[in-house]
């Protein structure tokens, strides 16, 4: 660990409470930020992408989710072991979450101004005991200018379901923005717009993480969406990180079995009919397979994949892989 | 705030619902006895008496006519007379309505103070044993009928360990001048802040009969739609952007929460109002529900018209009310968003 | 290898099974689900001891001819003993006997009321739904507003009263206040199913009006609908038991459960007994009752 390491996840599991045992959904994540880097997190649905960003914050569900193992270290601390002063710190100056529903984010029966209000007002109550309202009003009315919302003044007095969902998502961003801070989590920035609207939100979001120089990480299923946008990639499999490497490697030399599934499986523009996919599904995580997750899927599966988890191992500078195969 | 067109709509069709409501009454009370006039004079009276009578009923005329003639009389406050009191129905109910109306007045708060508090323990300690406590009284509180309650109470209070007062208003030992009927406003605004409370103790037995079983039943509510609103994202996010716990837990869970508990407040009123029946008849209070029971039983034709019109009336208002409060705690009510969508 | 399962596709064949073995299925799937939660299998278990009781009072009640107008000074006003379980009352009737037989009052009112209530208010909510938008929608709903516009316990007192006080008149006045809820409940489905692709499709390909009507749309309304029936039941009798309370149900001397709680309260506190256990007997029933409706309801909610 140098002094440019943002963030640090090391060997996280976490396990959520469900009738009849533990859904052990990350197992063993290992995960690195540096400071102004973007970062990717790829991987199918119900992979523990969110799950994994949730615990960074510590807003994982009270009461049904539990974290048996591992380090979350941001700047140096152990978040899973600060106290509740330090957390509130970290949450409403260090980190911020951009949801990926905006419309689930937002609270229905209070107005945008309540909402950004509030969270400008926690991130400068540290410093300052009272706010004057007039500032929480200029602050937040900035910070909706910064994401291009038109007529900022007016917005703050309207309620979430009165505006569309490319508004919902700006406002969201906003939020998240209202005040500088050194790492935005960004859980599939638009994936509920369409297409057009999705591809603004994200253009939006390159332009803020330039100007402010913020660290980024941002999750979503979509590899050319994290080759354009971060400079790293985690490739995610049924939580665990299978794979890692500089954008630029990852696609042009993808050595776990998983890595090169996913990237087998996006539809071409230039034809060769419907993409190959990985067959099979998501493990069922009450009784996760034995050894390696992906086994059961895995074509080049062998006896002594089953037997443990393979750990990441460096093939390449900053290419690790956690693959039998690869080591071979 | 857009309110005002709202309550508009809402009190138009409170009106046409009314209108209906007087229709079913005038049938009730003038068309399903056979003859009206009869039963007020008895089996005995002399048919030219009974005669007499029914010209001053209107029983010649057409039925549309004698339902226009009865409307416009009753919109007049002309109830007719009570047979039983011998006195203007409508002097009658000035007399009793008050002090039903406090006693759902206090019931309604100690409905939704304590549905609201032990709904938001029990979602707080979720799957703890402070939320199965609350889970077991809840199912027997809603089992249990209110007069069956007040029976028990009468029975406990009244003899075995009497340190509340299960008969009245007000202990004899007091007089207090009548100004607006409610007994202890009146107390407050004589000065006489002993018998204001005097007249307090004497409210809590038949509120908490009445409150009991809507208390739970909301209570529940409460709790399912916390723990529901509590696994929701703008809680997490919230959460993530550090706003502190205990305002997430008042402002913002809270207010979305609520939302159920009161649009269910006007069907928990409506039996409150019902079971106050039975309820006043025990406790001996002299509410209108009282008053009604006894013209129930005497078959006072023009008591029960006025009793259920009033009754009628006051639940309309009631449900305003909570329709306005609904409004005012969901946006989306009140600026039309759920049916534009 | 148990978890090289979720790899394979598992189509399940369609076995050759006897009708009795798919209704045998069908029954343990639903008894799986309404027995999860165990207080719905102590509802069924009261529910279950009342209707039985109440079928055979005659011959399981200790004194049978009690239910009835009978006089046994000697015996009056008797504590619970062994020979009298929850004592007498002060004209020496058996109380224990006498609930028995109020059960067997109660159990025929809600059955009759919904067995009326509900098919009436079905339908008329099928129509409403149907004929959305339209005139036959708005004098619908608006009757039924009318009859949810004063609280039912109230306008339930009122009809009672008109008619002449007995059982069979105060059903017809719960009935009269109970249809509307139903209406409400089946208009809001039966309104958004109307617009459903399938009904569309059965209209398009010429099917009558009852045909979609109840082939298609009451189907798809009647799992909510046996959920509120059962949980009304306990509603009902409830009901029943506050007119008989007034003294506008079932007449004495034929026992009624609220009659007989109104009777003995006049005796309190020395004949605690005359009402304490017709009270208790209430709070078991309709506690029996909602206990076996949530059930119901959890079973229908979860096995769809």
């Amino acid at each position: 660990m140098d002094d440019k390491t943002l963030l640090e996840i090391k060997d996280l599991h976490v396990w959520y409470k469900v009738y009849g045992g533990y859904l052990k959904v990350l197992h063993g994540v290992n995960f690195l930020v540096r400071k102004g880097e973007r970062v990717g997190l790829v991987g199918e649905a119900g992979c523990g992408k969110t799950t994994t960003m949730k615990s960074i914050l510590q807003i994982l569900p009270p009461g049904d989710s539990r974290i048996p193992k591992g380090e979350i270290i941001y700047k140096g601390k152990d978040i899973l072991k600060m106290s509740f002063g330090e957390l509130q710190r970290l949450r409403s100056k260090e980190v911020a979450m951009i949801f990926q529903d905006p419309t689930a984010a937002l609270n229905p029966v209070f107005t945008i101004g309540a909402q950004i209000g509030d969270v400008v007002r926690y991130s400068i109550a540290l410093e300052e005991k009272r706010v004057k309202k007039e500032k929480i009003k200029t602050l937040s009315a900035r910070a909706l200018k910064e994401v291009y919302m038109p007529d900022p003044e007016r917005i703050l007095t309207n309620y979430p379901f009165q505006l569309s969902g490319g508004m919902r998502q700006r406002v969201c961003i906003a939020m998240s923005i209202s005040s500088p801070r050194n790492l935005l989590i960004a859980d599939e920035p638009g994936t509920s717009l369409d297409v057009t609207i999705q591809d603004q939100i994200l253009r939006l979001l390159k332009e803020i993480v330039e100007k402010q120089g913020t660290s980024i990480i941002l999750i979503t299923h979509s590899l050319g969406v994290a080759r354009e946008m971060t400079d790293r990639i985690y490739v995610m499999y049924a939580g665990t990180i299978v794979e890692t490497a500089p954008a630029k490697d990852l696609f042009k030399n993808p050595v776990h079995p998983y890595t090169r599934g996913l990237l087998a499986s996006v539809p071409k523009i230039s034809g060769g009919g419907i993409a190959r996919g990985i067959p099979g599904r998501i493990p069922d995580y009450l009784n996760p397979p034995p050894g390696c997750r992906f086994q059961p899927r895995c074509e080049y599966a062998t006896p002594s994949c089953q037997e443990k988890p393979p750990q990441l191992f460096e093939i390449d500078k900053d290419h690790f892989v956690a693959c039998y195969l690869a080591q071979r | 705030m857009k309110l005002g067109p709202f309550i508009l709509r809402r009190l138009l069709l409170s009106i046409f619902v009314l209108i209906g409501l007087s229709i079913v009454i005038f049938i009730l009370a003038r068309v399903v006895p056979g003859d009206p006039a009869r039963l007020a004079l008895g089996p005995r009276a002399p048919e030219d008496v009974v005669e007499q009578l029914r010209k001053e009923l209107h029983m010649d005329k057409s039925l549309p006519e004698q339902y226009w003639i009865w409307l416009t009389n009753a919109l007049r406050g002309d109830l007719g007379k009570s047979l039983v009191t011998k006195r203007p129905v409508i002097e009658d109910i000035k007399e009793y309505l008050p002090a039903t109306l406090e006693l759902v007045f206090f019931t309604a708060i100690f409905m939704v103070f304590f549905a609201i508090l032990l709904g938001t323990l029990a979602a707080r300690y979720k799957d703890r044993w402070v939320d199965g406590v609350i889970r077991i009284f809840s199912y027997i509180g809603v089992s249990i009928p209110a007069f069956v309650l007040a029976v028990f109470f009468i029975l406990i209070f009244g003899y075995a360990w009497p340190i509340l007062p299960v008969l009245g208003r007000l202990g004899s030992q007091f007089t207090v001048a009548r100004v607006t009927g409610f007994m202890i406003l009146d107390s407050m605004l004589a000065g006489n802040w002993t018998a204001a409370w005097n007249a307090f103790t004497h409210l809590i037995l038949p509120a908490i009969a009445l409150a009991l079983g809507g208390t739970f039943q909301e209570a529940r509510i409460t709790r399912s739609s916390m723990v529901d609103n509590l696994s929701k994202d703008f809680i997490a996010a919230e959460r993530g952007y550090g706003i502190p716990e205990r305002r997430i837990m008042f402002k913002y869970l809270l207010k979305p929460s609520l939302i159920p508990t009161v649009s269910v407040m006007g069907m928990d009123i409506a039996a409150t109002i019902g079971n106050a029946f039975l309820v006043e008849m025990i406790f001996n209070w002299p509410g209108i529900s009282r008053y009604g029971i006894n013209a129930m039983l005497f078959k006072d034709l023009n008591a029960i018209s006025g009793v259920v019109l009033i009754i009628g009336l006051i639940f309309a208002l009631t449900n305003i009310v909570v329709d306005i409060i609904v409004a005012f705690l969901d946006p989306r009510v009140r600026l039309g968003g759920i049916r534009g969508q | 290898m148990a978890n090289k399962n979720f790899l394979a596709v598992t189509v399940e064949k369609p076995r050759e099974k006897g009708k009795w073995h798919r209704f045998w299925d069908r029954v343990s799937r639903y008894w799986y689900h309404f027995s999860r939660n165990k207080l719905s299998v102590v509802g069924l278990a009261i529910v279950v001891l009342v209707i039985i009781l109440a079928i055979f009072a005659p011959l399981v009640t200790p004194y049978p001819e009690h239910a009835g107008p009978f006089v046994d000074y000697k015996n009056a006003g008797q504590p619970p003993s062994a020979k009298y379980w929850l004592g007498t009352d002060p004209i020496g009737r058996d109380i224990f006997s006498r609930i028995i037989f109020a059960f067997r009052g109660a159990l025929v009112m809600s059955i009759l009321v919904l067995a009326i209530a509900v098919p009436v208010g079905t339908v008329f909510g099928l129509l409403a739904g149907f004929y959305h938008g339209t005139i036959i929608d708005t004098v619908i709903m608006r009757i039924s507003d009318i009859f949810l516009s004063v609280p039912s316990l109230v306008l339930a007192l009122a009809i009672a009263a008109v008619l002449k006080p007995n059982l069979m008149n105060s059903m017809i006045a719960v009935t009269v206040m109970w249809w509307p809820w139903y209406t409400r409940l089946v208009y809001g489905m039966a309104s958004s199913i109307r617009n459903d692709y399938f009904v569309i499709a059965a209209e398009l390909s010429g099917a009558s009006k009852f045909h979609i009507i109840f082939r298609e749309i009451l189907p798809n309304c009647l799992s909510p609908v046996f959920t509120k029936m059962a949980l009304d039941v306990g509603w009902v009798i409830l009901i029943g038991a506050s007119l008989s309370f007034v003294g506008l149900g079932e007449q004495p001397p034929t026992p009624a459960l609220g009659q007989m709680v109104s009777d003995g309260a006049r005796y309190l506190p020395q004949l605690w007994w005359m009402s304490v256990f017709p009270a208790l007997a209430i709070i078991i029933v309709i506690l029996g009752f909602n206990l076996f409706g949530d059930g119901i309801r959890d079973m229908l909610q979860s096995s769809r």
